[in-house]
């Protein structure tokens, strides 16, 4: 969730919008990531909202085989 | 146990509804609404608000109440100074999100040949929608200034005038604010946002008074028959939206160390009179004055845009309303009076005549309320009442509270038809983004009409007015 807001924080104090992210350590306790993007150009991005924030509203995460599954809900 | 109907405009949660409810809920609703309210999980979310620790009175919700994160959207709550609790989600993310009204002289025949010119100006004076940043440049120290002074600062520096603060709830600036509980990273996220309407369901819209109710409250507020004013929707962007997050975390944080134990995380809260609690009034408030300036700063341009296309020095301050806050305020609960803290989310203050927070001009009448609709329906100006103090820590609603999803709702029309749509009932509308504009379409709200009769009949305010919109603005 911390995560997820600190690139929240990025695109709305530096303008920085992401589009690819490569995971380096991801358990229980830590998440270290890059993420790859360029700066928000209003004549190439066409935004169509601001994220307000990262809510814990009815947040879930499952183990689907393989797989772990969160859902987030963002207040827009 | 099921909820139990009062009478016409009334349903009680009882607290044997659900487990842990210290107090009782009361919702506000015509049987047409009540249906909405129950369909998601506001009544779960009203519920869970009366489980937490020092609540006065009871937990209520407005007849415009969805469901929102942790309390609803349309919720009030209040807790007791001494023992109660605060909660950075009872007021919400966007901190003091409100709306003002501005009157002109200005009638219906003699704006719609400049509409267009008018609608185009104030798109270009306005930076609105995603990613815009704001025309001035500020330090951290000046935004200090902002946050500690909120309209004032405006004021002061060219936008608007002093007789403007006189007609904005806590005349624009709560002093309880401090800039040293603001984060460096909301700093970072407001800096560059000041005077800027931001996206969503923020807008600027032109509007014709269509009926009156109350022609000597009317009067008193400036508004009349067939004369066009400008509604302004907007709040405190980033800023406001990181100072909750920030608030949530160290409420979080701390609850162990209070024994509290909440329901729903977005819950979290702590004692108002713990230092966690202090500082995010102080931090809440600072924010609240970020957007008090924010709305004095778009008036100036929506001045300035009459003023290139018809007459300058014409709009007057009717009233800025406050929908996001947490306020002390003075209560009567039963016979006692009470020092309590109120939790307005998407509520307005509707304080009744000779209360002593009103504006001088206003004091034989009351309190203005002012209640946007949805793109393409009316709006209303209301009056405050003796009701509301009694009975809803004078509070009432705050527009007609969302029924579709942001999803649901641009699902099957198009932008260019909805624009045109609305274009055919002689509405205009300018957007930043073509999404946002399907998203706010009038069908994914409730009948704003049937919210403001729900008020009106309970009685915890009174019909002043009804606007319809002519041209609009959209973030």
């Amino acid at each position: 969730m911390k995560w997820l807001a600190e690139v929240l924080f990025l695109y709305d104090a530096e303008q920085f919008l992401f589009s690819d992210v490569n995971f380096e350590i991801l358990n229980d306790t830590t998440l270290k990531a890059s993420i790859l993007g360029e700066q928000y150009d209003s004549s190439k991005h066409d935004l169509t909202m601001d994220i307000k924030a990262v809510t814990y509203h009815q947040l879930s995460i499952e183990n689907r085989g393989n797989r772990w599954i969160a859902r987030v809900f963002l207040d827009i | 146990m099921a909820l139990k109907k009062l009478d016409d405009y009334r349903y009680l949660v009882p607290t044997s509804f659900q487990q842990g409810m210290k107090v009782e809920g009361l919702i506000y609703a015509s049987d047409a609404l009540i249906g909405a309210i129950e369909h998601d999980e506001t009544l779960k979310q009203v519920a869970n608000v009366a489980t937490l620790p020092g609540l006065v009175g009871r937990s209520l919700a407005m007849p415009d109440a969805h469901q929102g994160y942790g309390f609803p959207i349309g919720g009030v709550a209040a807790a007791d100074v001494e023992r109660g609790i605060v909660s950075a989600g009872g007021v919400g993310f966007d901190i003091n999100c409100g709306v003002r009204l501005l009157s002109s002289p200005f009638t219906l025949e003699e704006v719609k040949p400049k509409l267009d010119a008018l609608l185009n100006q104030l798109f270009r004076n306005i930076p609105c929608g995603t990613g815009k940043s704001g025309i001035i440049d500020l330090s951290y120290d000046q935004l200090d200034d902002v946050l500690k002074h909120g309209a004032r600062w405006a004021v002061d520096h060219g936008y608007g005038t002093p007789d403007d603060l006189e007609h904005i709830e806590d005349q624009g600036c709560m002093e309880t604010a401090d800039p040293n509980e603001v984060s460096k990273r909301a700093k970072q996220r407001g800096c560059a946002q000041l005077g800027t309407l931001g996206s969503g369901n923020h807008f600027v819209e032109v509007q014709c008074v269509k009926e009156i109710f109350d022609q000597e409250a009317a009067d008193a507020f400036g508004l009349q028959l067939n004369h066009i004013v400008v509604m302004i929707h907007s709040g405190s962007r980033g800023l406001g939206h990181q100072v909750c997050t920030d608030f949530l975390e160290v409420m979080q944080d701390a609850m162990p160390k209070y024994g509290i134990k909440v329901v729903d995380r977005q819950l979290a809260c702590v004692p108002i009179q713990s230092p966690e609690g202090q500082r995010y009034l102080k931090a809440m408030a600072a924010a609240a004055n970020f957007a008090f300036a924010n709305r004095q700063m778009m008036t100036h341009w929506v001045r300035t845009a009459f003023a290139g296309v018809l007459e300058p020095d014409s709009l007057q301050l009717v009233y800025d309303v406050v929908h996001n806050i947490a306020k002390e305020e003075e209560h009567m609960c039963g016979k006692e009076r009470r020092h309590v803290l109120v939790h307005r989310k998407g509520a307005t203050r509707a304080f009744p005549k000779h209360h002593p927070e009103i504006p001088q001009k206003y004091y034989e009448i009351g309190q203005p309320v002012i209640i946007p609709g949805s793109m393409g329906t009316c709006s209303y100006v209301l009056v405050g009442t003796e009701r509301a103090m009694v009975e809803t820590f004078g509070s009432t609603c705050h527009g007609a509270g969302r029924a579709m999803s942001r999803h649901a709702a641009k699902k099957d029309i198009s932008a260019e038809q909805l624009i045109h749509d609305l274009r055919e009932q002689g509405i205009h509308v300018r957007g930043a983004s073509k999404s946002g504009l399907t998203e706010e379409r009038p069908e994914a709200y409730k009948d704003v009409s049937a919210v403001v009769e729900v008020v009106h009949n309970a009685g915890i305010s009174q019909k002043v007015a009804r606007m319809v919109p002519l041209g609009v603005l959209k973030g």
